[in-house]
């Protein structure tokens, strides 16, 4: 999608929670740790967004633009949080549809997945912010060159950098589930 | 765990409120949340420059109606309010004017921010030159000549604990704007130059 600009910036809005609303909630759950500060990274991202849709100057896809504004906003929410206790996420917290399934294998198949994942999410928070910014952009299928675009560094440096964080993403998880 | 479990966990989680029927509302809040934020900044604004300038009003007032002696004070103090209210308006001129880009990349975002809050720090620790002092020196200018020239020896008794208490005020506004400076600004640049530190590893 491109922002055009006869386009208001409601309709750049809408069609950015309609496209890619989930990259908010992945940068939410990277960088916060618990419902309190999820609701408010959330709407603080949404009104980076909000802000900065009339300077999107098209010249990247709008999915990476959303985790260029996504991130800067997490990082500076998370300075004024720097020192608060790593809380463990609610199970709730992932939204209403993960626990929505209605049969009992389906129910258990979910609640795996939603253990899985929250220790996942729970690995990533312990990363550095630009290990966790460049975790979630690969984990999304984007390419060296977009992620080093977006972030500001090298695609030698991002291939680099993912080298060590798969290694030490590998190691968290492990001593996670011990 | 491998990499390959790991991706495949990432892409069977759900997509959070995909196809939500909210949109709207979410759209409409947002929308009245910035206009709200707006809205306070430009009242903020008002309340800065229009204090400014209504004390040029009364000091040049005060001025015109005064003896000679008084006028120096007064009208040296209409000249400072003057210049810290254009200072006020230039500076809300020129940030609206210039419209804020985002930049291209997160790096070059956080260092955008360390810029500002390093001209905040600036601002801040310098408030005493050109803020106060003006202000302080007009004020004082003012209040000795008029008790000076209207209240003859009985006026020191006004005047005195007048300026003690110019004083007093204006080492607490400046104690305010240090300890901001300590508490608020410098936590958070030290935090951004540790987050950028990051892209050197």
């Amino acid at each position: 999608m491109e922002i055009n600009s006869s386009v208001s910036i409601e309709d750049s809005f809408r069609e950015c929670l309609r496209e890619h609303e989930a990259i908010i909630w992945k940068v939410v759950y990277s960088f916060s740790n618990d419902s309190v500060s999820h609701e408010e990274l959330y709407q603080e991202i949404l009104l980076a967004i909000w802000r900065a849709l009339p300077s999107f100057r098209r010249d990247s896809k709008l999915s990476t633009w959303m985790y260029s504004v996504a991130f800067r906003t997490a990082m500076g929410l998370s300075r004024k949080k720097a020192r608060k206790q790593e809380i463990e996420v609610p199970l709730d917290a992932f939204g209403n549809d993960l626990a929505s399934a209605n049969t009992a294998a389906l129910q258990n198949s979910e609640d795996l997945l939603q253990e899985e994942i929250k220790s996942l999410y729970y690995a990533i928070r312990q990363l550095k912010e630009i290990d966790r910014s460049i975790t979630l952009m690969h984990l999304d299928g984007l390419g060296y060159q977009e992620i080093g675009g977006a972030l500001g560094i090298t695609e030698s440096n991002v291939g680099a950098r993912l080298t060590r964080i798969r290694k030490k993403l590998a190691e968290l998880l492990k001593e996670n589930e011990q | 765990m491998n990499w390959d479990s790991i991706k495949t966990i990432w892409n069977e989680q759900k997509e959070i409120n995909k196809d939500r029927e909210d949109i709207e509302v979410l759209v409409n809040n947002i929308k009245s949340v910035n206009d709200g934020f707006r809205r306070s900044l430009f009242w903020r604004d008002v309340r800065e420059v229009g204090t400014a300038f209504l004390l040029v009003a009364i000091f040049v007032y005060l001025g015109s109606s005064e003896p000679f002696l008084q006028k120096i004070g007064a009208w040296f103090n209409a000249a400072c309010c003057f210049g810290v209210g254009l200072f006020f308006l230039w500076s809300r001129i020129h940030a609206r004017r210039k419209p804020r880009q985002f930049p291209s990349t997160v790096k070059g975002a956080l260092e955008a921010d360390l810029w500002d809050l390093r001209f905040q720090e600036r601002l801040l620790r310098t408030v005493n030159w050109w803020y106060l002092l003006p202000l302080g020196i007009g004020l004082t200018v003012w209040l000795v000549t008029s008790t000076v020239g209207s209240s003859g020896r009985f006026g020191w008794l006004f005047l005195i604990p007048a300026l003690l208490g110019i004083a007093a005020l204006y080492y607490w506004i400046y104690r305010l704007n240090q300890k901001a400076v300590e508490t608020d600004i410098q936590p958070k640049q030290n935090s951004i130059i540790s987050i950028l530190h990051q892209w050197d590893e």
